[in-house]
């Protein structure tokens, strides 16, 4: 993930659970993340607007909760953390709208292909309906790791699972992802 | 940092186009959605009410209840122990059977006797040996040329 600039996050932390500092450290934490969560979300619900919804929810839900925040994990694993269950949340209410039973959230497609905020092209479309296609956990760890190159620890911190099983669902991800770009037919 | 690709990923971005992509290809965002959202959320900040927050409290914040708690505790015992000292106490406790409590009991005199000033025995005396010489006071006042008028015709009552 890359910052804006170099955050001192034990400082910020405090900051945020100080009634008098908490608004202006607020504002330097959206400033900081809002951009790789936003990036995060809109992986996983495709669509602009929800992810917008989303990522507001993500940032309410930390002011909310900051004063419960330990520091036992890095602040920016917690924010990841929140901005993940907001999606999987959503995801989840999504299919039961959509009548889906199973976690291939491919219904998506159809947002995506009336989003104002998609240009892509047919092999970007390919590439998505792959992804769309992965189990969901599958898919979060093909985000994180493919677009993001995060650590396999971190991811470990955010999901909750080891990261040998993390490693081994992310091979997975790719051959699947890549067999079905390769497909002429997909 | 960047982490290295492994091969399965060069074989993906080769697919893709060739460059690794950070972010999807074909995602956008409206125009200067990133620097505007602060204040988006700014805004839906201040519509929310206002949440609990954390204050530090001070070590003595901290321990004040207790210390407060154990202060009633001694002031309570305290009382009790002045009171047990003026009741004569010492001697009286749950130990004691019922008949030696009773005993010690009926031992302790009262501190206080009323005794009667002789003058106002004597005032008394006389006011008893007036009051039986007349029947009302029409008879007093001629004696004593002392009397209001809406009394004049009591009856002495003794």
């Amino acid at each position: 993930m890359d910052y804006k600039a170099p955050i001192d996050e034990a400082q910020l932390v405090k900051d945020l659970q100080d009634v008098q500092r908490s608004a202006g450290a607020f504002r330097i934490l959206v400033d900081a993340y809002s951009e790789p969560l936003y990036w995060q979300i809109r992986r996983m619900v495709l669509n602009h607007d929800d992810a917008n919804d989303l990522l507001q929810a993500s940032f309410m839900k930390v002011w909310q909760n900051i004063h419960h925040f330990r520091g036992e994990a890095k602040l920016s694993t917690w924010l990841y953390k929140i901005a993940v269950n907001e999606s999987i949340n959503f995801l989840k209410k999504e299919r039961q709208r959509n009548n889906v039973s199973s976690e291939e959230d491919l219904y998506l497609l159809n947002s995506l292909e009336s989003d104002p905020y998609f240009d892509g092209d047919e092999l970007q479309k390919k590439l998505e309906k792959a992804i769309l296609a992965l189990p969901e956990k599958q898919r979060l760890v093909f985000n994180m790791r493919y677009y993001d190159e995060m650590k396999y620890e971190e991811m470990s911190e955010i999901l909750g699972t080891s990261v040998g099983a993390l490693k081994a669902s992310y091979h997975h991800a790719l051959k699947k992802v890549t067999a079905a770009i390769e497909a002429e037919d997909y | 940092m960047s982490v290295e690709r492994n091969k399965e990923e060069q074989a993906l971005d080769r697919l893709l186009g060739g460059e690794r992509q950070r972010q999807p290809r074909g995602f956008t965002v409206p125009p200067d959605y990133f620097a505007t959202f602060n204040e988006q959320m700014v805004e839906r900040l201040a519509d929310e009410p206002p949440v609990e927050r954390h204050v530090e409290m001070t070590r003595w914040q901290r321990v004040k209840p207790y210390v407060y708690l154990a202060a009633m505790f001694c002031g309570i015992w305290l009382m009790m122990n002045v009171f047990h000292r003026v009741t004569g106490g010492g001697q009286i406790n749950l130990d004691n059977p019922p008949a030696h409590i009773a005993q010690i009991i009926d031992e302790v005199q009262p501190k206080e006797t009323y005794e009667l000033v002789p003058s106002l025995i004597a005032d008394m005396q006389t006011e008893y040996d007036v009051a039986s010489a007349y029947d009302n006071m029409r008879e007093f006042e001629t004696d004593f040329n002392a009397i209001e008028d809406d009394v004049a015709d009591e009856d002495i009552l003794y």
